[in-house]
């Protein structure tokens, strides 16, 4: 195999600190016995090596490294033993990530659940003979126009057969529907949905910093 | 895994195993073996002694504390060595939170000015002692590792968590910014000044 002079310049260093691999340390030996500038080059780095020992650590010896650890041992905290029992690697994972698939559906679950309620909630609004609609036309009067009532009675019977509700029900059930049940529901599938998001972003956080 | 140049590897692996289950005397002897090689590299990354000692505490307090986590990926010294250069380099950038630590903290030494003939041994160690504090951080702890503790490559590389070509290209940078900086050391003959080529071999 043929080098050239400046692939050999390069690896001098490696040659310099005993990296190469036989073969090539081979090469740099026949070519620094033929080639004054680089051996002019070794002879650089090798002075420089020696010269750097010139600068050495001030008082370190043998006592002096005995008295530290001696020092060291009575500044050491308390650990417990480590047990050489070590746990099988997918127990490290299953757990977490058990834990991750079960807040994942139930998180899923109150979002669907929240959704349910709002959505009997906007069913509920458009039931004729209740208080909330009355309430809504008491602040849109416009809603009593004809017309309107046949649209709300629509979005009404196609709200309700989405939900597989009845829309005949009776007005005092509805008013309970929507004037307690539901905001009750979706009250707590929020704070729910809330209080798994953050569960599940401490989760990862505390994931990233063990890994 | 990176070859262990201990000369008492069974022994070592004796103070390991006691020192993981809690024993801190047999941590004191690990210590101790590895004293000069904690508080050397401390020593020339800060050029303090004191402090050296104070940082190789330190570094030898958090290894007991970590050594739960050693699972002997690799060896005891280049493990305890990413301790210590870490907690050194962590050090040197509170103390310059400005300077990056791949910019120089110390200005050049006085290379050009320096009377080659009459160089006195304490002169020479000052003038080493500026020029490897005067490198760039990173390039000079590869730059300990190599010339003063005497790690491979490899070790290097492991213990500083950098790839091999990096280790190579950072040594390179140090060894070219002190042969210009150390010029009139490498120019002198080696016979004269005291015969420092004696007293070299002596500190290794």
């Amino acid at each position: 195999m043929q080098v050239t002079h400046d692939e050999l310049v390069s690896l001098l260093a490696a040659f310099a600190d005993g990296e190469l691999e036989p073969r090539r340390r081979m090469l740099m030996e026949e070519h620094v016995r033929q080639c004054a500038e680089c051996a002019r080059r070794l002879e650089e780095l090798r002075r420089l090596s020696r010269a750097l020992h010139i600068w050495e650590v001030p008082g370190a010896t043998a006592e002096r490294a005995r008295a530290l650890s001696s020092a060291l041992v009575q500044m050491l905290p308390h650990r417990p033993a480590v047990s050489h029992f070590r746990r099988p690697s997918w127990i490290t994972w299953a757990f977490p990530a058990g834990l991750v698939v079960w807040g994942a559906l139930v998180e899923a679950a109150a979002v669907l659940t929240m959704a349910f309620g709002l959505a009997v909630m906007a069913a509920g609004l458009f039931a004729p003979a209740n208080a909330w609609l009355s309430w809504l036309a008491g602040i849109f009067p416009s809603l009593n126009a004809p017309g309107w009532l046949e649209t709300i009675q629509g979005l009404r019977d196609l709200g309700c057969q989405v939900l597989g509700i009845s829309s005949t029900l009776p007005a005092s059930l509805w008013d309970w529907l929507m004037s307690f049940l539901m905001p009750t529901i979706v009250f707590v599938s929020l704070l729910a949905v809330v209080c798994l998001g953050m569960w599940g972003w401490f989760g990862v956080q505390m994931a990233r910093r063990q890994l | 895994m990176a070859q262990d140049t201990h000369p008492d590897p069974n022994g070592e692996a004796i103070l390991l195993a006691r020192s993981r289950a809690g024993d801190k005397e047999a941590f004191g002897m690990l210590a101790q073996r590895y004293c000069s090689f904690a508080v050397g590299v401390a020593y020339r990354m800060t050029g303090n002694s004191q402090l050296a000692e104070d940082l190789a505490q330190e570094a030898f307090i958090k290894a007991w504390r970590k050594l739960p986590q050693f699972r002997g990926d690799c060896s005891f010294r280049v493990w305890l060595g990413r301790i210590v250069t870490n907690t050194t380099l962590d050090y040197l950038r509170r103390q310059n939170p400005e300077q990056p630590l791949d910019e120089t903290l110390l200005p050049a030494g006085p290379a050009e000015d320096a009377p080659l003939r009459h160089l006195e041994r304490e002169e020479m160690r000052q003038l080493v002692r500026q020029a490897v504090l005067s490198l760039p951080a990173q390039c000079r702890v590869a730059l300990i590792l190599r010339e003063y503790e005497g790690l491979s490559y490899r070790e290097i590389a492991e213990t500083l968590d950098i790839p091999m070509g990096t280790v190579m290209s950072r040594l390179h940078y140090a060894r070219q910014l002190l042969r210009e900086r150390l010029a009139p050391l490498l120019e002198l003959p080696e016979h004269s000044a005291g015969g420092w080529r004696e007293d070299a071999s002596d500190a290794r």
